[in-house]
């Protein structure tokens, strides 16, 4: 399957009742972006979108550079962060190259320690950037 | 469901001080306007706030699953709950109650003993291990609320059990969160 007949997925980050992260994932470069506050109407059916075109991209077996520059997230999205990396995993351990850098406030250790937690979860390697 | 469970006498008794104080049907508008207000009436570091409203959102949305009580809310029927919010020296305290049946109160007790002898490190090893569990077809959360209500707190929640008849307790939880 070739990159340019998947479309990239953005989704435009919102604040109101609920909190909508910005994304943008790009199939011509592999670069897929996460980023701002996840507390969601349906978490399930947003992290599926994402999830399915990770798939998709899969096909193509080219590398993936995923930079999640989350500032919240409720549990029940920590659960689909969870699914993604999962996908990631499997990807990796199918010969995918995967790159997966975090980023966080220098002052949050709650949320390195969410990082800390997927990696054990994963076993995938998450670069830590305090921001 | 009558007007004069326990929970609401306490409420009335204890709503003066508080940072925020809200009774009423629990949904998604309500939680963000929960959210914005304390984020709105608490000048301190952003971390500690992101700890507040991050426990808030946990407990209103437990609520939102599972509280007994259902109220007609324009043409839904809501969930109905309470939360207040109280600035003390070196804490914040949360308290929150609604109505629960006694089968998911069982449940509750069972895992807030579980959680109570849990260090920080074991909390997290919990909370990884039940986050890879497969949801059931009917479940809206993750199942991990009350662990990281507890980690982000530093504290284990306490539990005020009121019987109100053979099927309906309700449940006060009250977590203290360390300045």
């Amino acid at each position: 399957m070739e990159s340019r007949n998947l479309q990239p997925l953005s989704i435009q980050g919102e604040k109101g009742t609920f909190y909508v992260p910005h994304v943008h994932f790009d199939a011509e470069s592999g670069h897929c972006l996460i980023e701002g506050e996840s507390y969601l109407e349906n978490t399930w059916a947003f992290f599926g979108t994402l999830l399915d075109w990770l798939k998709a991209y899969a096909q193509t077996q080219k590398p993936i550079l995923f930079d999640f520059k989350l500032s919240y997230f409720n549990t029940s999205s920590s659960k689909g962060i969870l699914q993604l990396l999962e996908f990631l995993q499997s990807y990796e351990e199918d010969g995918g190259e995967v790159t997966i850098n975090w980023y966080y406030p220098a002052h949050d250790e709650d949320l390195r320690e969410e990082a800390e937690d997927f990696m054990i979860d994963t076993n995938l390697t998450i670069h830590l950037h305090a921001v | 469901m009558n007007t004069t469970l326990p929970y609401e006498q306490l409420f009335i008794k204890q709503h003066s001080d508080s940072l925020i104080s809200y009774k009423g049907p629990i949904n998604p508008e309500v939680i963000a306007v929960i959210i914005s207000q304390l984020r709105d009436n608490i000048s301190t570091v952003d971390q500690l706030t992101k700890r507040l409203a991050a426990i808030s959102i946990e407990l209103t949305q437990n609520m939102q699953y599972y509280s007994s009580e259902l109220i007609n809310f324009g043409k839904r029927k809501e969930r109905v709950g309470w939360i207040q919010v109280f600035e003390k020296e070196d804490t914040f305290e949360v308290n929150c109650g609604n109505v629960l049946s006694k089968e998911v109160v069982n449940q509750l007790e069972k895992h807030c003993n579980t959680i109570r002898q849990l260090d920080k490190d074991d909390l997290r090893s919990l909370k990884r291990e039940r986050r890879k569990m497969k949801l059931s077809e009917d479940q809206q959360g993750a199942g991990i609320g009350l662990i990281q209500v507890t980690i982000l707190a530093g504290n284990a929640p306490e539990l005020d059990i009121i019987d109100i008849n053979k099927d309906l307790s309700c449940v006060i939880i009250k977590i203290n969160i360390k300045k």
